[in-house]
């Protein structure tokens, strides 16, 4: 039997890749995408799906915490397993009793609680909130806005920073958190801040940073833009959708 | 923008999702479309994703905006999530249509929809989520809409668990919509944490097809890099329009061809470097 090999059409405008992680110009064969590029997209989601799965270093970033002279508490969600965690978000938004203790049992205020989390990508954190937070934290200091302990959750949600912020009687509170893994990008990481945390809160009380990653949103600015946004949380009273980014 | 106009994408509307709601950067991106449109004269219209208010806000300030774009649920609660009330759209409609940008008709809205939105921002009431979802309808019923886009598998596994499940939420909310007389579309996507795969969007894309949905997505390569999910490709279009024997709108078509970016038979041509949507 012949081996007829297939026809692929490139598209001439590939130079255009260097400005975009997007996959474009992926040439076509018939009307459809290529087998390389084809197996490129399945790879890429298999290591997605991995990064879902992945498992916070609370031992390390602990560790590195301390050595910049924080103290670190540990929380979990009501969420007992990633599977859980999938499958009821409203068990990601609850502390369990434990948490709940540890943090009630914290009597000094703050300003800004902070907090590390899962979320949807434990990797990204692992990477990501260490370098972010060893910027903005002296940013913080200097201009005297008093942070929490460091609060590392697992298998939490955004709103989990509600009821953290809430016990820890925080005005404003800042959640770390991996985002959802995309293919080109399965490490990036969020930031959310929301004045007033109280349970409950629901999403347009919040300001979010998005794509802080490598070839995303860097963390040094990332950092600077979390502050800026905490010190107008703090002087506006007021977070969420009524307070526009460069307003 | 170009990736997907050579490959025949773009006769409903051509958008922007940017990562930001930054007005002054999405004033910037309306502009950046609608200099495109004008220049290649290209007879289609432009979206740029932001909130509501900023869109008014820039309106306020004569951004060209063509088309202004929303989220919307089925409860005033859920509604209230999204930081918009019916009013709110009202003022946005009002503000779309003051512009008169409408050639061959004044639709100016573009929403966007889900089972399970209510649920994730707890103002469901108690009420299932494909009632919601259909309630949204009913909201954006009142305001004339372009599109209706249902992002079915956005929301995640824990409204729509898996492959299976996404697709049947996708066949109802298109079943809904044109019960309501919609011009109702569907997002044919699956996100990294639902048990889900390319394959499942395959079925998905080709059993809308045979449905009649009104319009799909397309992102490069089937790859959204700023919301980190899957979405259907520009190749997966061409392959519906092949099989179905769809069209792009007419004047769309025509266009394409004009511009050398397809034949009367509905193929895709090879485009050459010195192609004018290819000189920057």
């Amino acid at each position: 039997m012949q081996l007829l090999r297939q026809h692929i059409e490139p598209d001439e405008w590939a130079s255009l890749k260097v400005f975009t992680n997007a996959r474009i110009a992926l040439g076509s064969t018939g009307v459809s995408i290529p087998l390389k590029e084809m197996l490129a997209l399945r790879l890429a989601h298999a290591q997605a799906r991995e990064a879902v799965y992945s498992l916070l270093e609370s031992g390390r970033l602990t560790n590195e915490l301390q050595q910049m002279q924080l103290a670190v508490m540990n929380v979990r969600s009501k969420a007992r397993s990633r599977e859980y965690f999938l499958q009821r978000p409203d068990y990601g938004r609850m502390l369990d009793d434990f948490s709940k203790d540890v943090l009630a049992a914290e009597d000094t205020s703050c300003d800004v609680a902070v907090i590390l989390a899962d979320g949807l990508s434990a990797t990204a954190i692992n990477t990501y909130a260490i370098p972010l937070l060893q910027r903005l934290i002296p940013l913080l200091k200097s201009n005297h806005i008093k942070a929490s302990p460091m609060v590392i959750a697992e298998q939490a949600r955004v709103a989990l920073s509600d009821e953290i912020g809430y016990l820890l009687k925080a005005k404003l509170s800042v959640i770390l958190i991996g985002e959802r893994p995309g293919l080109t990008t399965c490490d990036s990481m969020g930031a959310y801040i929301t004045f007033q945390p109280k349970p409950g809160t629901t999403d347009e009380a919040r300001n979010c940073i998005s794509n802080i990653h490598a070839s995303g949103l860097h963390y040094t600015i990332a950092a600077e833009k979390i502050f800026s946004l905490v010190q107008t949380c703090l002087q506006k009273q007021v977070s969420g959708i009524t307070l526009k980014e460069g307003n | 923008m170009v990736d997907g106009i050579l490959y025949g994408s773009g006769d409903a509307l051509i958008g922007i999702n940017p990562a930001t709601d930054n007005p002054a950067v999405t004033n910037g991106l309306i502009h950046l479309l609608n200099d495109f449109i004008n220049k290649y004269d290209i007879p289609s219209q432009s979206c740029v994703l932001s909130h509501i208010t900023t869109t008014l806000q820039l309106i306020e300030q004569h951004a060209p905006v063509d088309i202004v774009f929303q989220s919307i649920g089925g409860t005033e609660k859920t509604n209230k999530s999204f930081g918009i009330s019916l009013s709110l759209l009202k003022e946005g409609y009002d503000a779309g249509l003051s512009l008169k940008r409408g050639t061959i008709g004044n639709n100016c809205m573009y929403f966007e929809t889900g089972q399970g939105s209510a649920l994730s921002a707890n103002a469901h009431e108690g009420v299932d989520q494909q009632t919601c979802e259909v309630r949204a309808y009913a909201v954006a019923r009142q305001f004339d809409p372009l599109l209706v886009n249902t992002v079915v598998g956005f929301i995640g596994p824990e409204y729509l668990y898996d492959g299976k499940q996404i697709i049947r939420a996708a066949l109802e909310d298109h079943c809904c919509g044109k019960l309501l007389g919609l011009p109702m579309g569907v997002d044919v996507c699956y996100t990294n944490h639902a048990e889900a795969d390319y394959d499942d969007m395959d079925n998905m894309l080709t059993l809308l097809g045979v449905a009649g949905t009104n319009f799909i997505i397309g992102v490069p390569g089937s790859d959204d890099v700023m919301l980190n999910y899957q979405s259907t490709s520009f190749h997966d279009a061409l392959y519906l329009r092949k099989v179905l024997q769809k069209k792009p709108s007419p004047e769309f078509e025509e266009w394409l061809i004009r511009q050398g970016i397809m034949d009367n038979a509905g193929n895709k041509l090879p485009v050459k470097e010195t192609h004018h949507l290819l000189q920057f």
